[in-house]
């Protein structure tokens, strides 16, 4: 399938529009003070329907492509809009938007917060510039600024935890990009140029392509929180405020693994990693990156951190697709990297919600909070029930897709690690909302009545008639988040199932475009 | 009829769909108005589950000439929504629409007395739709999605109570759901894989080219084992069936552990059968499979019905005769496929069986239920003579309890009838004699489930009245509707049985591609044989033997050692290791990675202190290569004593030199910090930032004297005009 190129500065000026913003935000911070909410929710949602207007050119099979030649540097950056930039694009634009409403109630009592808007904005930025880069050269740029801009984020809280947690995500982030650039240059010095091409510029085996390789897996594998480099996932989560997490967790791991894909399609080419067999030492990599997250996500018991390692196992899933190098394959890891977004962002704006509400960090305490905060906690199952894997949800359709991908692979195995993983799955998040709902402390009379929001405050008396026990309180979703905060939450929570129901799963064609796209170009 | 016989014509229609929606929409429905008003929730619940009985009743009327058939693209990737409906699954689901419909009837006086009568309702209907679904899809995977949809909602169910002992019961069933959800799941993939569709159709000629075709077969028995309560699982079944409310219990035992028994008709009966009938050593794979179905099936029945003599609780009882239940009706479909093609008398006995276990397990459920009602007492010892309270729940107790025992006269008996006629024709066809013995056991399983039940009635009813007993109020008039219409069921069942067997159960088996010859000697098959009616003579005669050494001895009052049962020697060790070790090893593994980062600064620390153990030794070489000119010195000092202008000299040259560097310094220092503060002054002059005090950074820009950047605009503009002159 022949694309048409379009060469347009519309991508370029759609990633600055976050960038300037922020930087504004944070130069006229004084004032500008009021309306830093607003600015950052404006901005995403704008950014998200800039995203959109894009969409129509590459459904008709064009790409969108806009070079700047770098001032006396051989190299230039440039910015390009195909289906996979496309897919991640839109939903990435979505949850960020989302995240920045959610913001708005959550940092109500923080401090410092027209710093946390602004590089709020410029992570944003960084991050979508690093998925619309052209090239490496773009993609190694925004991939560092959106990896030191996170830092102020995660060090938001400035406690001692955090700015361990913090320090820990900084240097280890600062070694990833450090090893990114040392495979920028190998490629540069064997090939001459960094753009990303089809078939891919490295052609030839050789030491340095393993080591530039190596140097590549090393450093996005870093940020997307593969097994050996992602120890400072599970502190950086916990630490950093929700929505901070939720980006990082729904979107910015995901980065890591964009830059994977490119490496693999773009850099090289499926057939000679497949050839030099460094496929399957990525999917070993992949299985016990699963395995390791689920087993210490059930040993934990802080919300966040068990949401974290949960993340590093969902991440295994996603390399699990993307290496086994089939169409198939990357479609269910596209795929589950467009649930995952949506569910793990979800489940940390709910592990924010109870947290702001509630102070309750740790599960063993959460007995009856579903009682106290129906809305949340319901968000809360379905995201669970997503991740578990089950029919209507997303995360069904994606461990299908994989399971079928793995046995066109030969390897059944995979499938059993699928499998065995959803029920440890089922066996870290039921436990959260069977506490949450059912647990013993719901006996006492006062929370009785009360269930997932239905009041049943008004019983039938000796007549038939109804009457309101006035002293049950009738507000149940008092203590509940606020409507601000419920409704970022409500749409993402809609997202984990309604794809799935309609007749034409819009994102399920996002991500077999995207698959096609890389496969034929 | 028999011309037709595993011969379709299908239609189109969207009643399936309609069936499951309905009561899935109604759920939201429900929990809506359940929070304005309870009488119009009731109302509303009643009405709906009597509206999908209709629509039940129409689907059956339709399916009668015609599978129906229909697909929904509902997004699920490739694979569609595919409901087929033949004349089994739409008898089943009027069968479970209708026992539902009773509940329903039933649970508008007893849940007064519970707790959370919305979520209930909610679920209830959720749970409905999904069973529904059950028996009206056509492949594997929509059978899945309405499984799981059943297993998620019933959980809510069970653990209505919220108990300590109902949220233990509930978190096995929860995950043994989810562990059977899984297995199904990944025997689909598989089979979707290597053949390309799921639909349920015999297709065991690509099906045995699955690399692991064993493998998967048994992960489908497995994961619907679990929900038949198949030993060895079917641990959570009396744990769970016990504490959920009554009708909860009695839809839990009557219709939903049938879809499991119909999940594994569909796959070792349908899916696992050769489309092409003359091939005999495919066959014979579909009968090694079904003889471990029919082994499974005895063992299930014997065990289970061993265990329900120890009882104590009136639910457990039932709930373990659930089980036993369920093991006669695993041996119906194990001996149909190990006859293959003459196999329809097992099927026949197979459709009769869950039909009247269905109605007088789901009654005697809601029996027990009303008596705890109304007393508030479940255990055994502590109930007793109660017939006088409840005449009419004891006479359709005593009917059931028949019913169950296998009288003849009532419907347990043609059920029996046809599954015996069946073992024993599985025994004939092929002479092996271990199922000689399985036919010898499914009789002394007769005898212990006659026995135990015997004793669960009399413990009720009959007997004194323990002291403190006392029942409020008398039976309610829905309770009595319900139970009379159980009970003029079974008895229109036990009396009618060659009405039933041809205007139903024919035309169910008909649809399997049997042999014509075997099909007539089901249809032509006397009930009133006396051998059967010698069989039910001695079976009573060793239950009533059973029953008086019991009660002499008090040997149902022992009680058996917890840690024998199979879920304390197998499954908790096994489960407990698994985590064990699991979570031990990534810890460990997740120690030592985060060691390893954690340490790494302290490669720093040594790299810092190699620097420095270089450079004092570097000193040290220096000072030691200078100590001879020292000693020198003190020499020369030593020996002239008069060198003292000398030293003077250097002393002063040495000042000098000294203050000249000083002033060099001060010198460079005015010179960058004045011209500094020179440049700041003119910076903040021409771009009049203003310095905030309070703030860390020049914060703010002022752009009001915007006609200075014109200055420097113009300025630009004349050099870059005046440059091009030159050019």
């Amino acid at each position: 399938m022949e694309y048409e190129v379009v060469h347009t500065l519309l991508p370029a000026i759609i990633i600055f529009v976050p960038i300037v913003s922020g930087l504004l935000l944070f130069l006229l911070g004084h004032r500008l003070e009021p309306y830093k909410e607003l600015i950052c929710i404006g901005v995403t949602g704008l950014f998200f329907v800039l995203v959109l207007t894009m969409y129509p050119a590459i459904r008709d099979g064009k790409i969108l492509l806009g070079i700047f030649q770098y001032f006396s540097f051989p190299l230039s950056v440039s910015f390009k809009v195909d289906q996979l930039t496309i897919f991640l694009g839109i939903f990435f634009s979505f949850v960020w938007f989302m995240i920045a409403c959610f913001s708005y109630g959550y940092m109500a009592h923080e401090h410092k917060k027209v710093r946390y808007y602004s590089f709020f904005l410029l992570a944003e930025g960084g991050c979508m510039g690093t998925i619309f880069a052209g090239d490496l050269l773009g993609l190694f740029l925004f991939f560092e600024f959106m990896a030191l801009t996170t830092y102020i984020l995660v060090a938001h809280e400035e406690t001692p935890i955090t700015m361990f947690a913090g320090a820990k995500y900084l240097y280890m982030t600062v070694g990833g990009g450090l090893s990114v650039f040392f495979g920028l240059l190998i490629t540069y010095y064997l090939t001459g140029s960094v753009v990303f091409n089809r078939p891919g510029l490295i052609t030839e085996p050789s030491a340095l392509a393993t080591v530039a390789f190596a140097a590549f897996m090393v450093g996005f594998g870093l940020k997307a929180g593969m097994f050996p480099v992602h120890v400072w996932l599970p502190d950086a989560h916990p630490a950093a405020p929700s929505p901070v997490s939720s980006a990082l967790s729904g979107i910015m791991l995901k980065t890591g693994i964009y830059g994977m894909i490119r490496v693999i399609f773009n850099i090289y080419s499926p057939e000679f990693i497949h050839n030099a067999d460094w496929d399957t030492v990525m999917l070993i990599i992949a299985v016990i990156t699963i395995l390791l997250g689920s087993a210490m996500a059930l040993l934990q018991d802080d919300l966040k951190r068990r949401l974290a390692y949960s993340s590093i196992a969902q991440i295994g899933y996603i390399l699990l697709g993307v290496f086994l190098l089939s169409e198939q394959g990357l479609i269910g890891g596209l795929y589950h990297l467009f649930t995952h977004a949506f569910m793990k962002g979800l489940l940390f704006l709910c592990a924010g919600a109870i947290i702001v509400q509630t102070g309750i960090r740790n599960i063993s305490q959460m007995k009856g909070i579903g009682l106290k905060m129906p809305a949340t906690m319901i968000f809360f199952t379905i995201a669970a029930v997503t991740m578990v894997g089950i029919p209507p949800f997303n995360g069904f359709i994606s461990k299908w897709q994989l399971s079928l991908a793995s046995l066109e692979a030969g390897q059944p195995f995979f499938v059993a690690v699928l499998i065995v993983s959803s029920l440890l799955n089922a066996a870290y998040y039921f436990p959260i909302v069977i506490t949450a709902f059912f647990a013993s402390e719901s006996s006492s009379e006062t929370a009785h009545g009360h269930e997932e929001g239905h009041d049943e405050g008004s019983k039938p008396d000796a007549h038939g008639h109804h009457v309101t026990n006035n002293q049950t309180p009738k507000g149940i979703l008092r203590e509940d988040a606020p409507w601000h905060m419920l409704f970022p939450m409500g749409l993402l929570a809609v997202g984990c199932f309604a794809f799935a129901l309609m007749p034409e799963n819009w994102a399920w064609n996002l991500a077999l475009a995207a698959a096609k796209s890389l496969f034929s170009m | 009829m028999s011309e037709s016989l595993g011969i379709e014509n299908t239609i189109s229609s969207s009643l399936p769909l309609a069936i499951t929606l309905i009561p899935i929409i109604g759920a939201a429905a429900a929990a809506f108005i359940g929070r304005y008003s309870e009488k119009y929730r009731d109302y509303f619940v009643l009405a709906l589950t009597a509206l999908v009985v209709l629509l039940s009743a129409l689907l059956l009327n339709i399916s009668w000439q015609e599978s129906v058939v229909n697909r929904y693209n509902i997004g699920f990737g490739e694979i569609p929504l595919y409901f087929k409906v033949d004349k089994l699954g739409a008898v089943f689901n009027l069968l479970s629409a209708f026992i539902w419909f009773l509940a329903t009837v039933f649970s508008l006086t007893y849940m007064t007395h519970e707790q959370r009568r919305t979520r209930y309702y909610t679920f209830y209907l959720l749970t409905l739709g999904g069973t529904l679904g059950v028996f009206l899809t056509g492949d594997l995977f929509s059978l899945f999605f309405f499984f799981e949809m059943m297993s998620l909602a019933s959980y809510l169910l069970v653990i209505h109570n919220q108990t300590e002992e109902a949220l233990s019961a509930g978190r096995l069933y929860l995950f043994l759901g989810i562990f059977g959800g899984l297995c199904i799941l990944s025997a689909s993939i598989m089979i979707y894989w290597y053949t390309g569709s799921v639909i349920i159709t015999p297709s065991l000629e690509a099906l045995v080219l699955i690399p692991g075709s064993i493998l998967v077969a048994a992960l489908l028995v497995i994961g619907f084992g679990i929900k038949a309560g198949m030993v060895p699982l079917h641990i959570w079944l009396p744990k769970a069936h016990p504490v959920a409310p009554s009708p909860a219990s009695a839809l839990l035992s009557g219709i939903m552990i049938k879809t499991g028994a119909y999940g594994i008709l569909r796959v070792v009966t349908v899916m696992y059968t050769p489309a092409d009938h003359e091939a005999k050593l495919l066959w014979s794979f579909t009968a090694e499979f079904g003889y471990i179905i029919i082994w499974f099936g005895i063992l299930t029945m014997f065990t289970a019905a061993f265990m329900a003599l120890f009882q104590q609780n009136a639910k457990r009882i039932l709930a373990y005769s659930s089980v036993s239940q369920m093991g006669y009706i695993l041996m119906g479909i194990g001996v149909c496929a190990y006859l293959g093609l003459e196999g329809p008398m097992a099927m026949g006995g197979f459709s009769l069986h869950v039909i009247n276990h269905a109605f007088f397990k789901a009654g005697m459920f809601m029996m027990v239920g009303a008596v705890y009602f109304r007393t508030g007492e479940i255990e055994l010892k502590k109930l007793g003579g109660l017939w006088r309270e409840f005449p009419v729940t004891t006479v359709v107790f005593l009917i059931a309890a028949m019913g169950i025992a296998g009288i003849p006269g009532l419907n347990g008996y043609t059920g029996k009838v046809l599954l015996h006629h069946a073992i024993v024709e599985a025994f004939e066809h092929h002479h092996d004699y271990s199922l000689y013995l399985a036919e010898r056991i499914f009789m002394l399983t007769g005898a212990i489930t006659t026995c135990y039940i015997a004793r669960l009635f009399s413990s009720i009813f009959l007997g004194k009245k323990p002291k403190g007993l006392t029942a409020k109020g008398s039976e309610p008039w829905n309770e009595r509707a319900v139970f009379i219409t159980i009970g003029a069921i079974i008895v229109f069942i036990g009396t009618n049985p060659f009405f039933v067997l041809k205007k139903l159960i024919g035309p169910i088996v008909s649809i399997f591609p049997f042999e014509k010859y075997y099909f007539n000697y089901l249809i032509k098959v006397n009930f009133w044989d006396h051998h059967d009616l010698q069989g039910m003579v001695y079976i009573v005669a060793i239950a009533a033997l059973l029953f008086y050494v019991g009660t002499r001895f008090k040997l149902f009052e022992l009680k058996l050692p917890g840690w024998l049962s199979i879920e304390h020697l197998v499954y908790r060790p096994a489960v407990k290791m698994f985590t064990y070790i699991f979570t031990r090893s990534g810890r460990a593994l997740e120690l030592t990675v985060d060691g390893v980062y954690i340490n790494s600064p302290r490669l720093l620390t040594y790299y810092c202190i190699t620097g420095r153990i270089l450079d004092s030794a570097a000193d040290y070489l220096i000072v030691d290569t200078l100590e001879p000119l020292k000693k020198i010195s003190y020499k020369l000092n030593t020996l002239e004593r008069g060198g003292h202008n000398f030293n003077t000299l250097m002393v002063k040259t040495s000042s000098l030199l000294l203050y000249i560097y000083d002033l060099w310094l001060f010198i460079l220092h005015s010179a960058f910090h004045g011209s500094k503060k020179f440049f700041m002054t003119i910076f903040n002059f021409l771009f009049q930032i203003d310095y905030k005090h309070e703030g860390r950074f020049y914060v703010l820009v002022n752009t009001a004297n915007f006609e200075y950047y014109l200055l420097i605009f113009f300025m630009v503009l004349i050099i870059i005009m005046s440059l091009q002159l030159f050019a």
